[in-house]
């Protein structure tokens, strides 16, 4: 039975792949060689890549130990299938971490995933509190609305992390960090929104761009102010490398919303993600590929938006 | 008005709407009955323009979406959206301003938590109220009285009453006859992609006889109960 309900997540999450526009296979071996790269790429940075690692195993893992996906679980299988099967698949998303921080050679954060991960297969979590978290988004609700609720423990930890570079007066960590919230911010548009909500605007295709970008770069730098000003006050002479990020963020996230607009209602395919990950390697690019996808994105807007 | 000429929808190979001719007038409660699966919402998709069709819908209203509430059978909540702010986002959508939203809150909906973990009751309620606070001119209503309470049924025909008073122009659907009966000034069938009815307030008993003479007849005796 637990066999069964394994080929099934298996089988569910090659579709995931196939919606992005690849192979299972190629997904698979890309996926590797991205978590490979990125693991290196953090360690390479930050001597507090061990916490960050245990973080982001975390955050994977309470994604397993939402309270409905259990109940539904607990309803299907007897309590002996149900445990192992809890066990098994934190087990398996920790395994690529552990691995890893064995190949480096960091046992105790090795055995520190180890341990995460056996203590929440025990552990459910509502994701449906009635009561909302309070936002300052709330007048103009959306994107950077639902993505503060959606990731404030990554916010959090950004924060943190400046506050942390900030404390130590580490500038790499400071910028790690601050950069950081540009990019979770990129990630709250990530996903296209049901078609009744973008109907429902009677901008034209321009007009509701021109709006988005406004919101975007407005909330955004609500997110980005406090950290900014601390690291502003504490690395005054870096002042110029703090700007450039700030801009350079604003930037990204307008690409971003533009390539959302430009796939819509398709998700993002990856050549499109691809585009993106190759401005972030090189900004100039930017300058190109911002009026290209604006006037992509309003063209295509216009099939909803006469 | 709205003006629907020779409308065609096909998914694939199935044709849902087979040259279906309509037509809407101002200031009228319009029913839409018909079987599961008749079209109705396929209708009022291409109504709002969510769907390509071919044939014409026109309306004096240009474009006429910005000026139509829609209100869909499952209306579709984000899982981080209180009610408040749903309504703040479809009332920034059409660039109105939310004003009095506790005053106007006449369901008594828990407006600061997530709409996602609302009843569908509730849901359907809150997505009425959004299209209400956005004052429409023209309201498609797939189903408004789906899940709701007797309260909230009886406040919802009082609405479209007033709506109506109003000289809006409203298209429903509705699985409950009686709401339909109470609500309309015509009901028109929808069978198999087309409209092969239309029938006046006078005559709405006869409908529902002869709808239930045909969806029901010896059906009930066919099921053998013991």
């Amino acid at each position: 039975m637990t066999h069964t309900y394994f080929q099934l997540q298996f089988k569910l999450l090659n579709r995931h792949i196939k919606d992005f526009g690849l192979s299972p296979l190629w997904g698979w071996l890309l996926g590797t060689i991205i978590f490979i790269l990125g693991s290196k790429f953090l360690f390479a940075r930050t001597s507090y890549a061990g916490f960050l690692y245990l973080f982001i195993a975390g955050s994977f893992l309470l994604n397993l130990s939402n309270r409905k996906r259990n109940r539904f679980l607990k309803g299907v299988f007897s309590r002996q299938q149900f445990s192992k099967i809890r066990f098994i698949e934190n087990g398996v998303v920790a395994l690529p971490f552990i691995i890893f921080l064995l190949f480096k050679q960091d046992y105790l954060f090795a055995l520190g995933v180890v341990i995460l991960s056996t203590a929440l297969s025990f552990f459910n979590y509502a994701s449906g509190f009635n009561k909302a978290l309070p936002t300052p988004y709330g007048k103009r609700p959306f994107e950077f609305l639902l993505g503060f609720r959606q990731y404030i423990l990554a916010i959090i930890a950004a924060w943190l992390l400046t506050g942390i570079a900030i404390f130590v007066t580490n500038f790499n960590l400071a910028l790690v960090s601050f950069a950081g919230l540009f990019l979770l911010s990129v990630s709250f548009y990530s996903t296209p929104e049901e078609l009744i909500y973008l109907w429902n605007f009677n901008r034209s295709p321009r007009a509701f761009l021109a709006e988005k970008a406004q919101t975007a770069l407005l909330q955004v730098s609500v997110l980005s102010f406090v950290p900014l000003i601390a690291l502003l006050i504490v690395f005054p002479g870096k002042w110029w490398l703090l700007a450039g990020i700030q801009l350079l963020g604003y930037l990204y996230i307008l690409l971003f919303i533009l390539i959302k607009y430009t796939s819509y209602p398709e998700e993002i395919n990856l050549v499109r993600l691809l585009t993106f990950g190759a401005c972030v390697g090189f900004p100039p690019l930017l300058l190109g590929l911002i009026p290209f996808y604006y006037s992509r994105a309003a063209k295509q807007l216009t099939t909803y938006l006469p | 008005m709205i003006q629907i000429q020779s409308l065609s929808k096909k998914f694939g190979r199935h044709e849902v709407l087979k040259n279906l001719n309509l037509e809407l007038a101002s200031g009228a409660v319009h029913g839409i009955v018909g079987e599961n699966g008749a079209g109705k919402t396929t209708l009022f998709n291409c109504i709002a323009g969510l769907e390509p069709y071919a044939g014409t819908i026109s309306a004096a209203a240009i474009p006429l979406k910005d000026v139509l509430g829609f209100l869909q059978t499952e209306p579709y909540f984000f899982s981080k959206i209180t009610g408040r702010e749903y309504l703040q986002l479809l009332c920034n959508a059409r660039g109105k301003k939310l004003t009095g939203v506790d005053q106007r809150n006449i369901f008594e909906l828990p407006l600061d938590e997530y709409a996602a973990t609302y009843s569908t009751g509730m849901k359907k309620k809150l997505a009425l109220m959004a299209v209400l606070l956005q004052e429409n001119e023209y309201y498609i209503l797939d189903e408004p009285f789906n899940g709701v309470d007797i309260q909230s049924n009886l406040m919802i025909t009082e609405i479209i009453h007033q709506l109506k008073k109003m000289g809006k122009t409203l298209l429903i659907s509705s699985h409950i006859f009686s709401t339909l009966r109470d609500t309309c000034d015509v009901i028109y069938l929808l069978q198999q992609g087309q409209i092969t009815k239309k029938v006046p307030k006078a005559d709405f008993e006869l409908l529902e006889q002869e709808m239930k003479q045909v969806s029901i007849g010896n059906k009930i005796e066919q099921l053998g109960l013991k």
